[in-house]
């Protein structure tokens, strides 16, 4: 790619971000319908075990290092910076992403990194008080079609353990 | 043999301190007791009399460089020289008048998102006086949103992108001479702790280079989408920007003359003090101004770690604190991370500004993130300590300060009223125009507030 314009794209991220930073709290809140496709055709095998905790959730000193991580993000890239998740699968020609939750008013709203640091934060206290697990509900971005369908009830140990594996353990 | 003054006066305070421990000792039930009203003959119990010398003691130890009672009076609103000033923004009573009205004026609201809401906020839309400078409700709605007051709404017939609306809860103007940043996050003004911040420096906000309320002042002509082109029609200020502003007598539409209009908001923001509230009629010698629950309220709360922030002559110590309240509903990225997110420091995660204290029951709900309802729940969350926002709570930036209070019910009941009634100022409303010069339906021209305002 010429190199102009790739500066010139690289500088327009820069300045987005800046603007994203500076004025957070005028920004607007911007309302897009989300297609959901309530008839799920993900395969059992390919989403069941996020419906499962994981054999090994992660431990308070990692989610501590997970929370630190997200909060870098949230200070250099805002609080509103998207945290999607691409699902392990090995089909090649399936992308699954992760993009949104379900808040307790019913509505989808985009993972930012904000919330995740949320989500972070009460997976701490649920290992300190032995509470029982917070179930989420998700929303997965099939790219092959297009769409998104709900993918419900996730344990918040799995969320978290899986986001552990994308942002620091690679 | 002369006695050295200093030993002398020592000595005759720990004489008088003495006579009032003796007589505290004996009243001290009486003191518990709760008394809600004040009658002649309790006014002058020695009970009282000892309550106010302990609370005259711990005030004078809260106080910096041995200033005593005065450093936490506030000046008279007209004795503009003893008003902490911006030196790029001099007070004159001619840009005080000025800033009052244009403060109230809606005419200023000329280029709102939708047009339909033309001419229909001010500034004082969300920041009202007979709710301490506050909106009295939990999202700030400029242009855009209906009625007066609590009953203040979107208007239902625009999209929401075309409404003037704010993620977190609208701040007091109430006593904000004392605030050298401006904003929960402070990114408003060169001054103080933003004097240090590089960063802060450079933003587009602060180009002017002027203290946070002249910078905020400025800005909101810009944020809220205001303009000097109508008003610059009317004689009346024509008049007044001239006698503010003598060394460029006239108002047009330029940039400079939004600044300008700027400062004039600036300068009677600076005039808004709460120094009739009973605490204050109290520090400046009325000794029966406050009630005796007020009293023992005050106490608690000089006696408490509430000082350690809620310092200084607004009792606000203009720092930013972590105390892990929870963040605004309306927060679409679900959380704040408060003054990190402007000076990009891991040691300013979760912090935001300490608020000052006065006329704080005026208006709810209260936190910058509306989550708590009542001045009472705030008290009851600072005496438990345990943190609403768990992502503050494992950020190991948590106030040093911020650890159970371990108040009695009783002292919680004291607190509260101090807070509530004690640093009350009654009359708040004499900050108000009687009318202004567009002629304008005021603070709002919304047609639901004409009506509520009885406005013809």
């Amino acid at each position: 790619m010429n190199f102009r314009i790739l500066m010139s794209k690289l500088l327009l991220i820069v300045m987005a971000i800046w603007i994203i930073n500076i004025y957070p709290v005028y920004a607007i809140a911007i309302n897009v319908e989300i297609p959901i496709e309530q008839q799920t055709n993900l395969s059992d095998s390919q989403i069941k075990y996020w419906q499962t905790p994981p054999e090994k959730p992660l431990t308070e000193s990692e989610l501590m290092k997970l929370s630190t991580r997200l909060r870098d993000i949230s200070r250099f890239l805002s609080t509103s910076w998207p945290v999607p998740i691409a699902m392990n699968i090995n089909s090649e020609d399936s992308i699954l992403q992760i993009n949104d939750f379900q808040k307790a008013d019913s509505s989808w709203v985009p993972l930012s990194a904000g919330y995740s640091l949320l989500f972070v934060g009460q997976e701490i206290e649920t290992l300190k008080t032995s509470a029982p697990q917070p179930l989420i509900n998700f929303l997965v971005f099939t790219g092959t079609d297009n769409k998104s369908t709900p993918l419900l009830d996730v344990p918040l140990s799995r969320y978290c353990f899986e986001l552990f594996q994308k942002l620091i353990k690679k | 043999m002369k006695i050295p003054a200093v030993i002398l006066k020592s000595l005759t305070t720990l004489a008088l301190t003495g006579i009032f421990s003796i007589i505290g000792i004996t009243f001290a039930t009486a003191i518990n007791q709760p008394v809600l009203a004040l009658t002649t003959e309790t006014k002058n119990d020695p009970a009282i009399t000892y309550l106010n010398h302990q609370l005259e003691q711990l005030i004078k130890t809260a106080a910096p460089n041995n200033q005593g009672l005065k450093y936490f009076i506030l000046p008279e609103s007209s004795d503009l020289k003893n008003i902490p000033a911006d030196p790029l923004n001099p007070l004159t009573p001619e840009k005080v008048e000025l800033g009052k009205l244009l403060f109230h004026e809606p005419a200023l609201s000329i280029n709102p998102i939708n047009p339909k809401h033309w001419q229909q906020a001010s500034c004082a839309s969300c920041h009202l006086a007979v709710a301490g400078f506050r909106p009295n409700i939990a999202q700030g709605l400029g242009t855009g949103g209906l009625g007066w007051n609590k009953s203040r709404h979107r208007d239902p017939d625009v999209p929401s992108v075309d409404i003037d609306k704010q993620q977190i809860l609208v701040p007091s103007n109430l006593n904000s001479a004392y605030q050298e940043a401006k904003l929960w996050d402070g990114r408003l003004g060169v001054a103080g702790l933003n004097a240090k911040e590089g960063l802060i420096q450079l933003t587009e906000v602060n180009r002017y280079k002027v203290h946070g309320l002249e910078a905020q002042a400025i800005d909101g002509f810009v944020v809220h989408k205001l303009g000097t082109a109508a008003i610059a029609q009317i004689p009346e200020y024509q008049k007044m920007f001239a006698q503010a502003f003598p060394d460029h007598p006239y108002v047009a539409a330029e940039v400079e003359d939004t600044v300008r209009a700027g400062k004039a908001i600036a300068a009677y923001e600076r005039t808004l003090l709460a120094n009739q509230a009973p605490f204050q009629k109290w520090l400046k010698g009325d000794k029966k101004a406050m009630s005796i629950q007020e009293l023992r309220g005050a106490k608690v709360f000089f006696n408490s770690t509430c000082v350690q922030c809620h310092s200084g002559p607004n009792l606000a110590n203009n720092q930013f604190s972590a105390v892990g309240f929870s963040d605004h509903p309306n927060n679409f990225s679900g959380l704040s991370l408060g003054r990190s997110a402007i000076t990009r420091k891991e040691n300013d995660d979760f912090k935001f500004k300490v608020p000052q204290l006065y006329n704080v029951a005026d208006s709810s709900p209260h936190g910058h993130g509306a989550s708590f309802n009542t001045v009472r729940e705030i008290v009851e969350y600072f005496n438990q300590a345990e943190p609403q926002n768990l992502a503050a709570k494992y950020s190991n930036n948590l106030s040093p300060w911020f650890k159970p209070l371990n108040l009695t019910t009783e002292q919680v009941d004291d607190l509260t009223t101090f807070l509530e009634t004690g640093l009350r100022d009654p009359d708040l409303i004499r900050y108000v125009p009687e009318k202004i010069p567009s002629g304008l339906c005021f603070p709002n021209n919304d047609p639901e507030s004409r009506q509520q305002l009885n406005c013809s």
